[in-house]
């Protein structure tokens, strides 16, 4: 090829060059001393300076890789230290947090127990205003035939009927209440599975990592 | 770093406590006379185990003693490079200066020394390459053990996002402790109030029953 060809005459023409310039320099003894030191130094310190290059290179790194290892390090334990952090303060809010819930269903329990007494009250009552409402009854009907304005039998089948349907009344709801009532809230009645079961389609109020400590409200 | 002079034996001598070791079997270097990766990766190891590279899961969570360590561990390699690099330039003026001297006299004596010289040359390059290869092999190990802590970061992180969202919860209970405590309070108040309401009504009633009876009762007995 052309430039082949030039190529290799350059070169030949570098080589008798150099074999022309080496072979005056023979003849001169102090030049030929100088290139040499010269070129001794030259390639000393090309040498030195790859030497010096690829340490640097390798030193750098090492020296990089130390100061990644060591952020790391730092990273992981001020991790370890901000988790350690949190787990301080979630214990000291421990025993407020369970205090204030175990309040608050003391009190929530308390109401539902105050409800079921008043209610359970009210129910006396309206048994008490049904035996009232029986014996007025029978208090009219006897001043009715004290009057001679209606007949014992009246009398009689009146008040019977009042005081049957007072003891139907009382009967009802002594029964209902042992029986049927539901014995936490007052207005639930017990079917005891009766109908099956209904499923719950309430969301959930905890978190679903609900802590052991406040656990979810009822 | 200028040519030093060294007497013989100094040019021979080691880097005490170094991390090179005294020798390296053939067959553990591959054609070109460089350490293989299978060789590194076991000096490296047994570096480890010797503890003269800091293992981060046994220093565990001092990060001074780790940096003091590292720091030694990179100051006592560059130490041993700086005492055989002096060396090697040492040998390579000695060997350029023979070379230049075989050159313009060719005589048995020049000759040996060329020789010798380029020996040891040879034998000071071959250690200065072992020393960059481990150093190497040192941070590409630590690198790796950067990774491996991932795991554990990501074990502290998951460990926080479960805490965070227990304390928001615990402080949800908390900051309602006031409206909430209140309310139920006065819910409680408020059946007592209905449950003393009711007492007194069942009292008058009560008191009404017995009137009406005794009323009744007077009455049937006065109409006989």
């Amino acid at each position: 090829m052309p430039y082949q060809n030039v190529v290799n005459n350059a070169i030949l023409a570098q080589d008798l060059e150099l074999s022309s310039y080496v072979n005056e320099l023979r003849n001169n003894p102090q030049n030929l001393q100088t290139f040499l030191a010269n070129e001794q130094a030259r390639i000393i310190s090309s040498v030195k300076r790859q030497k010096e290059d690829t340490f640097n290179k390798v030193y750098g790194d090492f020296e990089r890789t130390e100061k990644i290892q060591e952020s790391i390090l730092k990273y992981k334990n001020r991790s370890k230290e901000l988790s350690q952090l949190h787990d301080n303060i979630y214990d000291n809010q421990k025993d407020t947090a369970n205090s204030i819930v175990h309040n608050k269903n003391t009190n929530t329990r308390k109401y539902e127990m105050n409800e079921w007494t008043v209610n359970n009250k009210k129910d006396t009552l309206f048994v008490l205003s049904a035996l009232f409402v029986a014996i007025s009854l029978l208090l009219l009907l006897t001043i009715l035939l004290h009057m001679n304005i209606i007949s014992a039998g009246v009398w009689g089948f009146t008040g019977a009927i009042a005081i049957i349907i007072f003891i139907i009344i009382v009967i009802n709801r002594a029964q209902y209440t042992n029986q049927l009532r539901n014995k936490r809230y007052w207005s639930k009645k017990r079917f005891d599975g009766q109908y099956g079961k209904i499923s719950s389609i309430c969301p959930s109020t905890a978190p679903a990592s609900a802590p052991s400590t406040a656990s979810a409200p009822r | 770093m200028s040519a030093q002079s060294f007497t013989e034996a100094e040019l021979n001598a080691l880097f005490p406590n170094g991390i090179l070791p005294e020798s390296i079997d053939i067959s553990n270097r591959n054609s070109s006379g460089l350490l293989t990766d299978t060789y590194i990766i076991s000096f490296v190891a047994s570096l480890k185990t010797r503890g003269i590279i800091p293992v981060l899961t046994t220093i565990n969570e001092n990060e001074n003693v780790y940096h003091s360590k590292v720091d030694s561990l990179l100051t006592g390699c560059k130490s041993e490079y700086d005492h055989y690099y002096t060396r090697y330039v040492a040998i390579l003026n000695i060997l350029f200066t023979a070379i230049r001297d075989q050159y313009t006299v060719n005589s048995t004596d020049n000759q040996t020394k060329v020789a010798n010289s380029n020996v040891k040359l040879l034998n000071l390059n071959i250690k200065l390459n072992d020393l960059i290869q481990i150093m190497q092999g040192i941070s590409n190990d630590m690198l790796q053990t950067s990774n491996a802590m991932e795991a554990e970061l990501t074990a502290f992180q998951e460990s926080m996002v479960k805490t965070k969202q227990k304390l928001k919860y615990q402080t949800d209970i908390i900051k309602s402790n006031q409206n909430g405590t209140k309310i139920s309070r006065e819910m409680v108040k408020y059946t007592e109030e209905n449950a003393r309401y009711t007492d007194n009504l069942l009292k008058m009633y009560s008191f009404l029953n017995v009137v009406a009876l005794g009323l009744l009762i007077y009455i049937y007995r006065a109409a006989n």
